[in-house]
């Protein structure tokens, strides 16, 4: 596993799901990696102005209250954010805003239901793309 | 694996409450007529159904993906259509409400989701990318608290180990107990405060004793502030129930072809967990009983003016004093003439004056024409009126013939359980508070003592006063021979109570934490068993006062006169 985060945001509305990152990404934590739960989009962007070193957002593009994409478009206007990996969580249906998702930044996405290798194996994939640039602990 | 396991259950809560959500959006749906109204509930459905299908698909049930799928589609559908056809959605539900308790018992009975046949991909899966961590497999912490030293706990202090909640989860054991205990700080509290009147009373310039009793006052305070927080924390919203009221009056409206429009006013109306079941009973009865007996069928209906619709409405409110729920139907009202027919018949005569309430829930009075005794449809007013006075509450009824009819169901706002040692004394049974009673022991004539006329038991040393209940109220004194003494405290003060018999422990419901005007000196008020019997509650503070006590000097002092009692018990008024 080449990736080496030290803060993941997850911004999703289903309690249900953070629980279950909490499961996926226990590999990285327990390498000493934390996770910021945020249940809208507007949390997640004052989740984002308190930790501006978080190194990979999940966001659920599908919420209500501030959708991922609205998230995501605030997010990406900030100069510090721009390096910021956002891997976006899709559904079926959800077509067209992912397309404006990645358009607006976002590296990758995932459709619902996958599994927690896929979700592994893309993000190993993302943060090898950008060279190493992330490779070196902050 | 221990923590995929919590995930599923999990799961399953989640997907239940959702799914009840769901129902009730869908039967609301069916009263909703402005498009405004029927856009929101569509859209809440949709999101309801989406996550079901979306959490179903993360978590491996593939089969409750797709029927949510299924379901989902079939709302979309409704959405750009005009025509209601709800039936077959609403069976939709069913059917995934029935697929997702088979498929909780197949994870149940499979031991963890990894055996279980629908979830074993995904367990796999999970399996497999969970245990590619670090942690050796002896040290698997329980979830969500996962984070322990063995795995290197995630560094930083605004990292909680499971989501950050905005609320904590109780059981309603837990409050209980809660309940419990300040019920005997409210007893200890009593005691205190009567020791600082006699105090203030012998020591009216000490300001020590002022200060004593200004803290006190104080403390009350603050203690009736807890006791009314943990009881608003029992509360939940009215709401809980009203998807199952929609479900009977659409099943029974379906069954007997009568067309209804049920209108609900007052969801938010937080009531008491511990009567919500009362709540939901009552309630139900009610609604079923105006859908079948009090609404008219359609035919009927126009034959008389009305519309073909027949209207339900069920109002909840909080008051000051109590909770109350109105149950209203535009039917055919009740026939006073043919319910006292009916009775007659079945050997029961009532007086002219008789209320609405005494003829309806008297046990064994239907209006219904044809032979349905099977179904008991009669004693069902019975059974209401019966389960609401068991939690101090009151049913009335007012109905107009041919315009339809009005229960209203007054509940109290919280309810308190007092634990109690029922005890039989001259044959009639009493509750005596059991944070009162220090021991109960068998009684033998010889262990009895008159000392100048008064009856007297030795205890652990001390020489208590005895009294002897049955005669307390009412009965001729007769020497009891044996029986059971129980060793009572108030006030700092011990007596020992007779009885013939100790019954046991019960648990009895007290009505709010108001005083009862005109009740004898002795008794605290009343409650009503689980099985109809009206009995009295000792006052452990009343009984210490009337029996006669032993002055400092050794000899037995005159006891002040016992207040008269010539106002009758609430509640012991034969029906």
């Amino acid at each position: 596993m080449s990736a080496h985060m030290k803060k993941i945001l997850i911004v999703e509305d289903s309690d249900l799901l953070h629980r279950m990152y909490e499961l996926i990404f226990r590999r990285y934590r327990s390498e000493g990696c934390e996770l910021l739960h945020a249940y809208n989009g507007r949390e997640g962007v004052d989740l984002l102005a308190r930790h501006p070193d978080v190194d990979l957002v999940i966001l659920d593009i599908n919420m209500p209250i501030m959708s991922g994409l609205e998230f995501l478009l605030r997010v990406k206007k900030e100069a510090a954010f721009q390096d910021l990996v956002v891997i976006i969580i899709s559904t079926e249906g959800k077509e067209d805003d992912t397309l404006r998702g990645l358009e607006a930044g976002a590296r990758g996405y995932l459709t619902k239901p996958f599994q927690p290798t896929d979700l592994h194996k893309l993000i190993d994939r993302v943060f090898d793309t950008r060279e190493g640039k992330l490779l070196e602990a902050r | 694996m221990n923590e995929f396991d919590d995930l599923t259950r999990e799961f399953f809560l989640d997907a239940r409450d959702r799914l009840a959500r769901a129902e009730e959006l869908f039967l609301s749906l069916e009263d909703a007529t402005e498009p405004p109204v029927r856009a929101a509930l569509l859209a809440d459905l949709k999101r309801e159904l989406h996550t079901i299908k979306g959490n179903s698909g993360m978590m491996g049930f593939t089969p409750l993906q797709t029927r949510a799928h299924h379901l989902e589609d079939a709302v979309f559908a409704l959405a750009e259509g005009g025509d209601w056809i709800l039936e077959p959605i609403i069976d939709g539900v069913d059917d995934l409400r029935k697929l997702l308790e088979e498929q909780e018992r197949a994870v149940e009975e499979g031991g963890s989701a990894g055996d279980a046949p629908a979830a074993s991909p995904a367990a796999a899966a999970w399996q497999e990318a969970v245990a590619s961590s670090s942690v050796p497999a002896g040290g698997a912490p329980a979830f969500p608290a996962g984070a322990t030293a063995d795995e290197g706990a995630p560094r930083g202090a605004d990292t909680p180990a499971a989501p950050a909640q905005a609320s904590v989860r109780v059981s309603f054991q837990s409050l209980d107990e809660l309940v419990e205990l300040l019920a005997e700080m409210v007893i200890f509290r009593n005691r205190l405060s009567d020791a600082i009147s006699r105090a203030q009373a012998t020591h009216a310039a000490d300001r020590d004793i002022d200060e004593i009793g200004l803290s006190h006052e104080a403390l009350a305070k603050t203690l009736g502030g807890i006791q009314d927080r943990v009881m608003r924390l029992r509360m939940v919203p009215l709401r809980s129930l009203f998807g199952s009221l929609r479900r009977i009056v659409h099943d029974e409206g379906r069954r007997e072809g009568k067309e209804v429009r049920f209108e609900i006013r007052g969801g938010e109306t937080p009531i008491d967990k511990a009567l919500l079941e009362v709540a939901a009973e009552a309630l139900g009865h009610l609604v079923r009983n105006a859908v079948i007996h009090g609404l008219e069928s359609p035919d009927e209906r126009r034959r008389a003016g009305k519309p073909p619709v027949g209207t339900l409405r069920l109002v909840a409110s909080s008051r000051t004093e109590d909770l109350q729920l109105e149950i209203t139907d535009d039917g055919r009202g009740v026939d006073r003439g043919a319910v006292l027919a009916s009775a007659r018949r079945s050997g029961i005569e009532f007086p002219e004056s008789a209320s609405l309430e005494t003829i309806l829930f008297r046990a064994g009075v239907s209006t219904r024409r044809t032979a349905d005794i099977g179904s008991g449809r009669g004693v069902g007013l019975r059974a209401v009126q019966l389960a609401v006075e068991r939690v101090g509450g009151r049913v009335q009824v007012a109905s107009e013939a041919g315009r339809g009819t009005n229960f209203r169901i007054r509940l109290p706002l919280t309810v308190s359980i007092l634990r109690t040692l029922l005890v039989v004394a001259g044959g009639e049974t009493y509750a005596l508070p059991l944070a009162n009673v220090l021991e109960s022991l068998r009684f033998g004539e010889a262990d009895g003592r008159e000392v100048n006329h008064a009856l007297v038991y030795r205890w652990r040393g001390e020489v208590l006063p005895l009294l002897d209940i049955a005669s307390t109220f009412g009965q001729e004194f007769v020497r009891r021979r044996s029986g059971y003494v129980m060793v009572i405290e108030s006030d700092g003060k011990r007596r020992g109570l007779l009885a013939d018999e100790i019954t046991g422990i019960r648990e009895i419901v007290v009505k709010g934490l108001d005083a009862v005007v005109g009740t004898p000196a002795g008794i605290s008020g009343s409650t009503i068993l689980g099985d109809g019997r009206v009995i009295l509650i000792l006052d452990p503070r009343g009984l210490v006062a009337l029996s006669p006590f032993v002055g400092a000097e050794g000899d037995p002092v005159r006891p002040p006169e016992p207040p008269e009692s010539t106002v009758p018990v609430p509640g012991l008024e034969t029906p």
